[in-house]
């Protein structure tokens, strides 16, 4: 086969059936569903350097005919590598937020700040719970948030304030030994 | 017939207690401590990959929290000894004899308490220029310490100073000043999800460490300064209270055993 | 007038102090004067209310009822009267630290005097009281003795007009406590200081105080001059003979049959003889010496013994406890 037709034909073409096959997920349009609830997320992925703040929206809708119990929105966040425990209480100051029934075709927009601490690669969604047992949890997508470090602190910068700083007390320690003995030795 | 006094009795007492801590050695002793101290720790944030995770906007805030609850304790180990210390060795009844009000014995030794973190803040600074010159907020970091962390030092060392007026002894003062500022810096390692609950709100606003670390918090996360000042109230009021009837309190209640009898 | 002229030196006027402690009457109905140049002993058992009545007159303590003022001024305008006062408290301490030389210099610049007036105070002070040579060495080097002295040199640091001293021959040997006693008679003689002297040690009280002050369980028991006080007691008239080394026994044979007469023999003065008469004993100290020199006794020497203070003061307590 002429190496031309291949890069200038096949290529293209299996790279736009490729792409035609794969989910659309952008807007994160895909919902996991029980039924008569879907919740959907704003986004799908968001890339940060570690310490800055994100705020995502989740949308929990009632497709189905009858009211909703009340319902219970739980935030998560779990590392994907393993690496440095991941706390959810200090990544997000409010962890859950209650929902009052839902009628059916009505949908409830919740926000969600997030605080991430630490650089690495985590996935964050949102459970939702009801004090009915019938109803099962229905989680929201994931959102993946890829947090760049910031400058660590590097260790040849720290050396030298660590050592040279102390040394200024130690003079001022000296200092005032010798001049309690030379006040004895004058007088 | 009153005293001819050249010099304010408070002064004579700051002047005396300043030349014992600096030329006495006990002041370069702790500020080499407290160097000592801020080396090793910035040197751990260094090595420790565990402790390096925390981004470098959480390690200023962190860093100058633990300076500032440092300078406290070690300003709290000179407050804490300052009267309940003359009262154990039983020089405190020499000073009552004076005719200096009392409440100035506590003034001299608290200005001179004062002094030693002074001394600890140019210390301080160039450890936390270190971990926060990567954020862009090293000014920021810099106005908290002096200004914010002198604010918490003088609180902490007024309630020491009058906690140390009343204890019958040096053990007592000690005890029940740690324990008190200890109690104060508590809330502010609680996880967000209690602090923001309501009655820890209310909390937080009249606890003037917590209430301090979280505008210090929303500075360097880059608040602008006018945002929640209201959370500065309670430890600048506390300070005022403490300032302004301490001296005239100790006028009247403080007596040779401690306690509050007279 | 009179009565205006004779107030005029009075440094010190106590009516009625009460002080209690727990329910406990630490001082009851203390009332007194004393005028400059005199020199007043506070005496009493542990416990009997001394250091509390010395503690209220310097301000350290507030009385609970009564009053006192200083050179006139009340007691509740305190600062002035311990800008008059100098006291030496019982078992004082001192910042160990600071070298004699800076506590006194400290001391009088808390008094309102300048950094040099106080310095060279404290080394005139230092230097009358022997401490000269340790003016530059910290307190916490100086001996028990030295910590006194220093203790007393403070209480002259603001040229009192009055002085309190709570046992200020602790700690001395007996030429220090006659150097210390010196100075306190000068400074009343000379300066016309008033002093209270609370001392254990009668004999120190007896010599130089010309009143004293006896307090038992908070109260007054007696007040007066030390003479007074020494005859307000029913005490029973002694003397001490000398006699020859060979009528010794003989002399002991004629008092023993004398009856009414109690004979001690000086057990480190093999002649001597300490004889005391009951007070309701028809033996008088002729009778005695008459019996003797019959009996062939060699007298050799003959002295009256009177009554000590500590007697009195002994006396006064257990009657007061009884």
């Amino acid at each position: 086969m002429n190496l031309k037709i291949i890069t200038k034909v096949i290529l293209p073409i299996a790279l736009i059936v490729l792409v035609s096959l794969t989910p659309v997920t952008a807007f994160a349009q895909t919902a996991t569903t029980d039924g008569s609830v879907t919740v959907t997320i704003d986004r799908d992925s968001v890339s940060l350097i570690a310490g800055d703040w994100v705020t995502f929206h989740t949308v929990i809708s009632n497709t189905g005919d009858s009211a909703t119990p009340p319902l219970v929105a739980n935030f998560n966040v779990a590392s994907i590598h393993p690496g440095p425990h991941v706390d959810p209480e200090d990544w997000s100051p409010l962890r859950t937020q209650y929902i009052d029934t839902i009628q059916p075709g009505e949908s409830v927009e919740l926000a969600w700040d997030v605080h991430t601490l630490f650089e690495g690669d985590f996935a964050v969604y949102v459970t939702i719970v009801s004090q009915e047992k019938s109803f099962g949890p229905v989680g929201s997508p994931t959102l993946h948030i890829h947090a760049e470090p910031d400058n660590v602190l590097p260790l040849n910068e720290v050396i030298p304030v660590a050592v040279i700083v102390p040394l200024f007390p130690l003079a001022l320690l000296l200092l005032a030994s010798r001049s309690k003995r030379k006040q004895r030795a004058t007088k | 017939m009153k005293p001819n006094r050249k010099q304010p009795g408070w002064m004579v007492v700051l002047s005396t207690e300043t030349r014992h801590l600096w030329l006495g050695r006990q002041g370069p002793a702790l500020l080499l401590i407290f160097s000592i101290f801020l080396s090793i720790y910035t040197t751990l944030l260094a090595l420790d990959p565990e402790m390096n995770v925390l981004s470098p906007r959480n390690m200023t805030n962190v860093t100058l929290q633990t300076t500032i609850l440092v300078g406290i304790l070690v300003s709290l180990l000179l407050t804490a000894n300052s009267v309940s210390g003359e009262r154990d060795q039983r020089s405190l009844e020499s000073l009552m004899l004076t005719p200096l009000p009392r409440g100035q014995i506590a003034v001299g030794k608290f200005l001179a308490t004062l002094s030693l973190w002074l001394g600890m803040i140019p210390i301080a600074i160039p450890y936390i220029v270190l971990v926060a010159k990567s954020t862009g907020i090293v000014p920021q970091a810099i106005m908290l310490l002096i200004f914010l962390g002198s604010l918490l030092v003088m609180l902490c060392a007024g309630i020491g100073i009058l906690i140390s007026s009343f204890a019958p002894s040096n053990l007592v003062s000690f005890a029940t000043s740690f324990v008190t500022i200890l109690l104060l810096a508590a809330p502010n390692q609680l996880p967000a999800s209690v602090k923001e609950l309501p009655a820890m709100s209310w909390f937080i606003l009249l606890d003037p460490i917590t209430a301090i670390g979280k505008y210090q918090a929303g500075i360097l996360d880059g608040a602008v300064w006018s945002q929640e000042l209201g959370l500065l109230i309670s430890p600048i009021l506390l300070f005022i209270l403490i300032a302004a009837l301490g001296p005239a309190f100790l006028n009247r209640r403080l007596s040779l055993q401690g306690g509050f009898e007279q | 007038m009179i009565k205006d002229i004779v107030e005029t030196d009075v440094v010190l006027s106590a009516q009625g102090l009460h002080k209690s402690y727990n329910n406990m009457e630490a001082l009851t109905d203390f009332s007194f004067k004393i005028r400059a140049g005199e020199i007043i002993g506070l005496l009493g058992p542990n416990g009997a209310g001394k250091t509390t009545a010395m503690r209220i007159l310097s301000t350290i303590f507030s009385p609970d009822r009564g009053d006192f003022s200083v050179m006139g001024i009340p007691h509740t305008r305190t600062e002035e009267i311990r800008a008059l006062i100098g006291a030496l408290p019982e078992s004082m301490g001192f910042p160990m630290y600071m070298t004699g030389e800076e506590y006194l210099t400290y001391m009088g610049r808390l008094y309102g005097l300048s950094p040099q007036n106080a310095e060279a105070k404290a080394m005139a002070l230092l230097t009358l009281f022997g401490l000269a040579d340790a003016a530059d060495s910290r307190i916490t080097t100086y001996s028990r003795g030295m910590h006194q002295r220093l203790g007393i040199a403070r209480t002259f640091v603001n040229d009192p007009k009055l002085l309190f001293l709570d046992e200020p021959t602790l700690g001395f040997d007996p030429k220090g406590q006659q150097e210390m006693l010196q100075v306190v008679r000068g400074a009343a003689a000379l300066n016309q200081v008033a002093v209270i002297i609370s001392s254990h040690q009668l004999e120190v009280v007896e010599e130089i105080c010309s009143q004293v002050l006896i307090l038992n369980k908070g109260h007054l028991v007696a007040a007066g001059k030390v003479s007074d006080i020494k005859q307000k007691i029913p005490a029973s008239p002694a003397c001490r003979i000398e006699v020859s080394s060979e009528t010794v026994q003989k002399a002991l044979a004629v008092l023993a049959h004398m009856g009414d007469v109690q004979v001690e023999r000086n057990p480190n003065r093999q002649n001597e003889i300490l004889i005391s008469m009951h007070k309701d004993g028809t033996n008088t100290v002729n009778t005695i010496l008459q019996s003797l020199m019959q009996a062939g006794v060699s007298v050799e020497s003959f002295t009256k013994e009177s009554v000590s203070l500590s007697d009195a003061f002994l006396s006064m307590i257990e009657g007061a406890q009884a």
